[in-house]
């Protein structure tokens, strides 16, 4: 059988997925938790406790300041030790703030079996019910960019939305927290998709698998067999097929319009954790307040899935993963070809942090940026189709002219360039310099 | 007829009739451009840096003869050559003093640790993409050089992984300043050689554990200073240059060394 994929560009980098047999742990309270006030893209949240005030899980810590906008709320019982700035996975430093736990140490998996498990009647939801709920759960997209969902979910009026693309792809090496999640919990996916499938009248729903998930794509099929309008689609093992416009590309033959958005033809795309998120946010009351990250990468003794409460710092996972913190030289947050690295043991996981890996010298390299050989890989692998090579070298040479502006904007920071580059140009790093050139222009 | 003649006939018909095209069109499409823009221009400094907001020497020569007024002076000439410029635009110019940029940083990799092996462009603003500081201080010169490339004096250099600016050669032109990414540049008076060099706004404790010589806000220049010209605001002293009179006393009290004499900088902190 031919499989479905993005035509233009693409890699196979090494899958790695060294964490994709093992089943999701529950992790515990750690001592400490930091938790970011602002964790998605939009305008930031006003923070309502103070030093001191006594909290107690899922009450609102910051709220949403406007529509696009989310809210934050405490993933444990506790009290408010501080309000800090402190670096993040991913190297900026923002607002936190420090909640000392009432019951440090105590498993995860007993704080969740405590919440009631709640029938909600799906069918009897009104739309903008439906909406709400997410927007007051602080839901965002969790494959790592972090946009509010009720926004991704509230189309304008002008665009009809045909087309639900649930985003399993999960391309990245290394990451397994989304496949994971698709065998342990499909059936929690699939009626967190019913709750999505009321929003819209007559919508079909894809949900895009990639093909080295064999046995998520069965369960995932087994779960949907009796839903007409739910179809898993197998897709061709490819990077970065998990990026939105390729995946559109891929399960429909769509393409996204420059500077457009996928709801421009008529598509929404949402990740299964996302889907898990709304699913606990209408059958448990639960908001977001927990994830799945991946643990992995070359240094650690065991790779593993783990459910943490948002704010739980690094250096608890490396403890409970028995990580030598001295063979540690790098650590990425999210995957290794769009993750970032970060600096501090101490940075809190945060609702998009998808995995956490910790690697040494041998994985990336380090070698000095050499001059362009024109050898031409970086556009034959860009699956925007963009002539990478000459914009960096004309964003380098600080001549960000009109007609490359476009380009440089529509570039996903895949990473598939530098990670073909020969003489190891940091292709990605200038494209967004590029991007920052145009915003301070603005 | 000679050749020879022939041909200086045609060639001296040919520059007659060309000569006299030329003639006719200077005459036709003459332009007045008063004579004074040309006569500012050559007092000008002719670097071409674009500090006064104007495309070049010339642009600006133009504004200001059109405008009649030097409000805005040339940031890089100094007060002689804007007396020329006023005696030939017949205005009164007061003079000013030079101005010269300065760092309000002096984390060097000595004083504030590197937290990390940055290996992307060398660039304050793409570092900054990447994590919004390598030091231990959030506030710190990042010292990859946005500055010292936007400079076309070459006054600024980097030293020990913070800029250093050359007072000699700085024309405070102020074409530095919006190029750094973490709002330390600012300028001050040639004259003032006393300097806060810092920006941290954390708390006492959290400002010293990041850098060695980071202002804590401890009000003891405060306290000492007589003529009220440094004051200790959100944990970070800041010089009044109106009201300072160079009297260092502030920088004899400071004891983490934040408060400097440029020229005289002291590299290593003094201990608590």
């Amino acid at each position: 059988m031919l499989l479905r994929t993005f035509k233009r560009g693409g890699i196979h980098p090494p899958e790695e997925k060294l964490s994709a047999d093992l089943a999701i742990e529950y992790g515990e309270i750690p001592g400490s938790l930091l938790v970011p006030v602002n964790q998605h893209i939009g305008k930031p949240c006003n923070v309502l406790v103070k030093k001191g005030t006594a909290v107690k899980r899922g009450d609102v810590l910051a709220e949403a300041d406007g529509f696009v906008s989310s809210n934050v709320h405490a993933p444990v019982d506790g009290k408010v030790q501080k309000i800090l700035n402190f670096p993040q996975l991913g190297g900026q430093i923002k607002e936190c703030i420090q909640i000392t736990p009432d019951n440090p140490g105590e498993s995860y998996q007993s704080v969740l079996e405590g919440d009631t498990f709640q029938e909600v009647d799906v069918d009897g939801l009104d739309r903008d019910e439906i909406r709400k709920t997410i927007a007051k759960a602080g839901l965002v997209g969790m494959g790592g960019a972090g946009f509010p969902t009720h926004v991704k979910l509230s189309p304008p009026p002008d665009k009809t939305i045909d087309t639900l693309i649930i985003n399993g792809a999960e391309c990245e090496p290394y990451i397994t927290a989304d496949h994971r999640l698709m065998i342990e919990k499909s059936d929690e996916l699939v009626r967190g998709i019913k709750i999505l499938q009321k929003l819209f009248d007559d919508v079909m729903i894809y949900i895009g698998i990639e093909e080295n998930k064999a046995d998520a794509i069965e369960t995932l099929e087994q779960a949907t067999k009796d839903e007409v309008k739910m179809k898993v689609i197998p897709l061709k093992t490819k990077y970065p097929q998990g990026g939105e416009k390729q995946l559109i590309k891929a399960v429909l033959n769509r393409e996204v319009p420059s500077k457009g958005l996928p709801m421009d033809v008529g598509v929404i795309v949402q990740n299964v954790g996302t889907l898990k998120a709304i699913y606990d946010a209408f059958f448990y009351q639960r908001p977001l307040m927990e994830r799945v990250v991946t643990v992995s990468g070359n240094v650690v003794k065991r790779a593993g899935n783990i459910l943490v409460p948002i704010g739980t710092p690094v250096s608890y996972l490396i403890e409970k993963y028995e990580i030598d913190k001295s063979r540690i030289k790098r650590l990425v947050s999210g995957g290794p070809m769009m993750g970032r690295t970060s600096y501090s043991f101490e940075s809190p996981v945060s609702k998009t942090s998808s995995a956490v890996l910790f690697f040494d010298d041998s994985v990336y390299d380090t070698r000095d940026e050499n001059p362009c050989i024109r050898c031409g890989n970086c556009i034959a692998v860009c699956p925007m189709g963009l002539p990478v090579a000459q914009v960096t070298e004309m964003i380098k040479a600080n001549n960000v002219t009109p007609d490359i502006k476009n380009y440089i904007m529509d570039c996903i920071e895949c990473g598939s360039c530098s990670y073909v580059c020969p003489a190891d140009r940091r292709l990605v790093h200038w494209m967004r310099f590029g991007k920052n050139i145009i915003n301070r222009e603005n | 007829m000679p050749d020879i003649v022939i041909a200086g006939l045609v060639l001296g018909g040919f520059a007659l009739i060309s000569s006299s095209g030329l003639l006719y069109a200077s005459k036709k499409f003459y332009v007045y451009e008063d004579p004074r823009i040309e006569e500012v221009t050559e007092l000008l400094p002719g670097a071409n840096c674009g500090g006064c907001g104007f495309a070049g020497c010339s642009a600006y020569a133009e504004h200001v003869v059109k405008e009649g007024s030097l409000e805005d002076p040339c940031p890089v000439a100094d007060s002689e050559t804007m007396a020329k410029i006023g005696e030939v635009l017949g205005l009164q110019v007061e003079s000013s003093e030079k101005m010269v940029a300065s760092l309000m940083c002096h984390g060097t990799v000595q004083n504030s640790e590197l937290m990390m092996d940055y290996e992307g462009i060398e660039d304050c603003w793409a570092a900054m993409l990447v994590a919004d500081t390598t030091k231990a201080c959030a506030f710190a010169c990042l010292g990859l050089g946005s500055c010292v490339e936007a400079c076309p004096f070459d006054a600024m250099h980097l030293e020990n992984g913070i800029v250093v600016i050359d007072d000699e050669k700085c024309t405070g032109c102020g074409i530095c300043i919006p190029t750094c990414p973490k709002n330390i540049l600012h300028m001050r008076p040639y004259s003032k050689k006393v300097t806060v060099t810092c920006n941290n706004t954390d708390k006492g404790a959290d400002a010293r554990k990041a850098c060695k010589v980071a202002c804590i806000g401890c009000m003891k220049c405060e306290k000492v200073c007589e003529d009220d010209a440094i004051h200790v605001n959100n944990f970070l002293a800041k010089i009044d240059y109106n009201k300072c009179t160079n009297c260092e006393k502030c920088v004899e009290v400071c004891p983490t060394n934040s408060i400097q004499i440029r020229g005289q900088e002291v590299h290593v902190a003094a201990d608590v």
